[in-house]
């Protein structure tokens, strides 16, 4: 569905930022991008949501070049759940969600009712249906990346881009968010997810990208890639793959301090 | 599971329709103002005689029996002037909270990128020059114009942060103008260009006549449409650039349209009524009080509260004393209290 | 030996008859005075001369008098003064009596005079702001940063002490033009840095004046008492205190200025009571809106305008409001509903903008075509300098043209000629008055 080949991208001619990206994302697939900070994992996601335009190589949405698309069709196809932020006025869970409406709405035009009714049922594929009328701001950091992703899911486009939404979760909310997420995959929609927590890659990735300066170092099933020779490559740190038998069951890195 | 939830969805739909009838219902409230309004005043008119005098624009014949005197007074000084005062509220509020939504900031009006403080210099300039009343409101409209285009060329050699840096120029060049004008006041004969320059300064429709409205009416009735049609769009803009091009707008584009809209509505009345502040701030967070933050209705709310709160404010000023109090004390005076209390019980509206 | 007698009855001849010569000299004008004058006149004239007077007892060519009747009347205008009540007549033209004149009005003249006994060697006043304020006599230096001031010191013939001033009404060109023609000094005392608002202590130090007039309300007050100069407060708002302003510059710059300063209160009084005597039996004083800059900014209660309009025999229809200028709407004017509206001197507003005004047409005053734009010469005739007695004269005529014979435009050469001391060109006064 998605097709990145060979993507470069730099902010200043000196520094390439990316250098050499390709990648491949299906429907129903939940993509994991991991790197160290710095390693263009979001500069990488703009690109394929097409905020930025990579200096060389393409990126082809459903086989048509990405920035061939008006911004509002591009919209209909890709969604971007940006990291948790405070937004600086108080809106409600649904007129959150129904902003996700935008793409599909013209210029000069206000939600229907139709649109009302596609914010809730997109409300209730996380769970979160009763919480409608509540201020966005007084929800926990889990039930906002829930309310976004609703968002998305109002959006109605197939491609999901979530750029670190583990991030400021505490382990409950975490799981609470990423098995949502698979569980949305399950029914067609494709999701490529920055973060720094491996683990949930082991528990939850599809597929892995594990970059390095801008670089893919590798590619492939979870399994494959969470090695401790490439993790530890990738993060320049001793890690340690704790397994039971032959199953990767988490991801440590090797104190390095004494006593 | 489906028909409970479906059911809930009306019940809050219903809450939430409540509110949009609030919002929408509430453009009432301007125009009852405005009726009311046309029976107050210094002279006293009786009720029959203002409601034949309004009737007479359609029948003439209706007119009979109504002084001259009472006639002009109701139709050429009361009429223009109330309906100046409906106008500008709406435009200063509705700019206001469209200011607040694309800059995310709760705590600005449309006077952020200058428009005012050009205004305000534009009107002393010509006052300064010994200009007529139409050349004080040319000069205010020019100026206003003016400011903006700066700050807003200004903000362009940087396309880092643009919307800081715009804000910046906004700040900086608003503080020009507002030197400047300190300057002409310094400059000014004491006697008696001074007093004029202050007294414009603090806003008033005093000497309001139809020649003030065509174009204020335009200016204001046309961008209060446009910000109509784009009001549900301010949410996204509200959320930051990065989101609302995610969500397939063209950010910069809108805001643009939106910054212009807003600055010929504010240079607009600001020409004809001098600086009258608080309104851009205060109306648009008594708004979200009733209606919520969703500027699909905040929109409408803005521009009926504002109509509302100028038309009363006006009243006051031309009837409370023999002289005309200025507006922009008696929005101050009355607006602060106002913004003060709402503060205190507002909580988490932003 | 006889050669030597004859030699010195030669010398002494030649020398009686130098000194009878010279004294024929300085006898070249006769002052007729009273004995109670004599010992002044003297001592005036040895200052001037170094010589004792001729007096005579009847024919002088210069005649020295306390004797009110003598004063001339009409253009002569007032006679100068050399002691608060003692004047001087000339009886026929004679050069060298004038100059005496002169210089006896002059500070010279009243250093001497100082000197002997016959003036203080300082004044003490209480000014406008009830302070008591000492300045040593003669004052040779006057510097009036207030504006209104200055006329003061025109209006009482002692501009030659002017050294200094803020000069209202005259940064137009045609105002310019005007006092220029009045004072030729007029650039030079109009070009330094002084008004209420700001002053460069170091130019004031520099122009080292003997006293300061100046407002209550101005902003640099303490900053000048440094220099150790005596400041005077003025604040005239209303006909009496206009007076009390002229006495006082008139008492602080000798008897000359006095005389005038008294001259011209007698004036006003007599203004004001030709009005009154011919306004007697009207009951309904005519209603008059003043306004400024623009139409519908209007004179409060506490101005001076009120007053003038008082004593031009009208009533302020504005007379209700309080602080200074107001502005007001057009269902306010409505109800006064006045009966003549008066533009200011100053600014753009003519009878003209009322005239084209539909709002307007509803007023009494512009149905009746009674709106009138105050003249002015140099200061304008609204603000509380002596020359606002001609804005009354002005009103009067307009206000009740059947009753009131005073003539605005032969008022003004008399006024100008007394006590500016300045001919005013007829044809444009007249054009002037005529509006």
């Amino acid at each position: 569905m998605l097709e990145a080949q060979d993507i470069h991208y730099s902010y200043t001619p000196e520094q390439p930022t990316l250098r050499g990206i390709s990648l491949t994302v299906c429907a129903g697939t939940v993509l994991y991008l991991l790197g160290r900070n710095g390693c263009g994992k979001t500069t990488l996601m703009s690109c394929l949501s097409g905020i930025l335009k990579p200096q060389r190589g393409s990126i082809r949405l459903c086989g048509r070049d990405l920035h061939s698309y008006t911004p509002a069709e591009r919209a209909r196809q890709i969604g971007l759940i940006p990291q948790l932020h405070t937004p600086a006025f108080n809106y409600s869970v649904r007129e959150m969600v129904l902003m996700g409406r935008a793409p599909h709405l013209g210029l000069f035009a206000a939600p229907s009712r139709a649109d009302y009714e596609i914010a809730e049922a997109a409300l209730e594929s996380v769970g979160l249906a009763d919480y409608r009328e509540r201020p966005y701001t007084q929800l926990s950091g889990g039930e906002r990346q829930l309310v976004l992703i609703a968002r998305g899911l109002a959006q109605q486009c197939r491609i999901l881009l979530m750029d670190e939404p583990d991030a400021h979760l505490d382990l409950n909310n975490q799981q609470r968010v990423m098995e949502r997420v698979v569980r949305l995959a399950a029914s067609g929609l494709a999701f490529i997810i920055t973060s720094h927590v491996p683990n949930n890659a082991l528990h939850y990735a599809d597929r892995v990208l594990l970059m390095k300066r801008g670089a893919a170092l590798a590619h492939g099933a979870p399994a494959d890639i969470l090695t401790e020779q490439l993790l530890s490559a990738a993060y320049e740190l001793p890690i340690d793959v704790i397994r039971d038998g032959e199953l990767p069951r988490a991801i440590l890195p090797r104190r390095t301090l004494q006593g | 599971m489906r028909i409970v939830t479906l059911g809930k969805a009306r019940d809050a739909a219903a809450a939430s329709d409540f509110r949009q009838q609030l919002a929408y219902g509430s453009l009432l409230l301007p125009l009852a103002l405005i009726a009311i309004s046309l029976l107050l005043g210094l002279y006293e008119i009786r009720v029959e005689t203002v409601a034949k005098a309004l009737l007479s624009l359609v029948v003439p014949q209706a007119a009979e029996g109504i002084s001259s005197t009472e006639l002009t007074l109701i139709l050429r000084i009361r009429l223009p002037r109330v309906l100046s005062a409906a106008l500008i509220g709406a435009a200063l509020a509705s700019t206001g909270a469209a200011f607040q939504g694309i800059f995310k900031n709760p705590l600005v009006d449309s006077n952020l990128l200058g428009v005012t403080s050009g205004a305000g210099f534009g009107a002393a300039l010509a006052l300064l020059l010994g200009g007529t009343a139409l050349m004080v409101q040319g000069f205010a409209f020019g100026f206003g114009l003016l400011a903006v285009m700066v700050a807003y060329a200004g903000s362009r050699l940087y396309s880092s942060a643009p919307l800081i840096v715009l804000t910046l120029m906004g700040i900086l060049i608003g503080s020009f103008f507002t030197s400047l004008t300190a300057l002409t006041k310094y400059v000014a004969d004491p006697l008696n260009t001074l007093p004029a320059i202050t007294f414009w300064l603090l806003g008033g429709l005093t000497g309001v006549t139809w020649s003030s409205l065509p174009l204020l009416a335009l200016i204001t009735l046309s961008g209060s449409a446009f910000m109509w049609a784009v009001r549900w769009r301010l949410n996204i803009l509200s959320l930051g650039d990065a989101e609302a091009l995610a969500l397939g707008m063209n950010p910069t584009r809108l805001k643009l349209l939106i910054i212009l809209c807003a600055t010929l509505m504010t240079a607009a009345a600001v020409a004809v009524g001098g600086v009258i502040g608080w309104i851009g701030l205060v109306i648009p967070h008594a708004a979200r009080l009733l209606v919520g933050t969703d500027h699909k209705r905040l929109v409408p709310m803005s521009l009926a509260l504002g109509a509302s709160f100028l038309l009363v404010i006006d009243n006051i000023s031309r009837t409370l004393l023999p002289a005309e109090v200025p507006l922009g004390i008696l929005t101050g005076l009355v607006g602060v209290p106002i913004l003060i209390v709402l503060l205190r019980r507002s909580q988490t509206v932003w | 030996m006889r050669r030597l007698v004859c030699l010195l009855l030669t010398a002494l001849i030649a020398l009686s008859v130098n000194l009878s010569l010279s004294m024929a000299q300085s006898a070249a004008f006769s002052i007729q005075a009273p004995a109670e004058l004599q010992p002044a006149l003297s001592a005036l004239y040895k200052a001037r001369y170094g010589a004792a007077p001729t007096f005579v007892e009847a024919d002088g060519d210069l005649i020295a008098t306390n004797d009110r009747a003598l004063r001339p009347s009409g253009m002569a205008g007032v006679p100068p003064h050399f002691l608060p009540d003692a004047f001087f007549v000339l009886a026929r033209p004679n050069a060298e009596a004038e100059a005496f004149v002169a210089y006896a009005v002059s500070p010279d003249g009243q250093a001497a005079l100082i000197e002997s006994g016959f003036l203080p060697k300082s004044v003490t006043v209480t000014d406008q702001a009830g302070n008591k304020v000492e300045v040593a006599q003669p004052v040779r230096r006057v510097i009036t940063p207030y504006s209104i001031a200055t006329y003061l010191v025109y209006g009482t013939g002692s501009a030659d002490r002017l050294v200094a001033g803020g000069y209202l009404g005259a940064r137009s060109p045609v105002g310019a033009a005007r006092m220029s023609a009045i004072d030729e000094r007029f650039p030079t005392l109009s070009g330094y840095t002084l008004n209420q608002r700001e002053i460069n202590i170091e130019q004031v130090a520099q122009l080292a004046p003997d006293v300061i007039f100046t407002s209550a309300r101005t902003a640099w007050l303490d900053t000048v008492r440094e220099l150790n100069i005596p400041v005077v407060l003025f604040q005239g708002e209303s006909p009496e205190l206009l007076k009390e302003s002229m006495l006082i510059v008139g008492q602080l710059l000798g008897p000359n200025a006095l005389a005038h300063a008294k001259a011209w209160g007698d004036y006003y009084d007599s203004i004001f009571a030709q009005v009154v005597e011919r306004t007697r039996d009207i009951t309904a004083r005519p209603s008059v809106l003043f306004v400024g800059e623009s139409p519908l900014r209007v004179i409060s209660g506490e101005m001076y305008q009120t007053d003038l309009i008082a004593a031009a025999g009208g009533r302020s229809a504005s007379e209700g409001l309080t602080g200074y200028w107001n502005d007001v709407n057009l269902e306010q004017v409505a109800l006064w509903n006045p009966d003549v509206i008066v533009i200011a001197p100053y600014g753009n507003v003519t009878p003209q903008t009322f005239a084209e005004s539909p709002e307007w047409a509803i007023i009494k005053a512009v149905q009746d075509g009674k709106v009138y734009k105050m003249p002015s010469w140099v200061a304008p005739w609204d603000t509380p300098v002596p020359d606002s007695v001609l804005g009354v004269i002005w009103l009067a005529q307009k206000l009740f043209p059947e009753r009131v014979t005073l003539d605005c435009k032969r008022e003004a050469l008399y006024f100008f000629k007394v006590f500016y001391n300045h001919a005013l060109p007829e044809d444009e006064i007249a054009a002037v008055c005529g509006s």
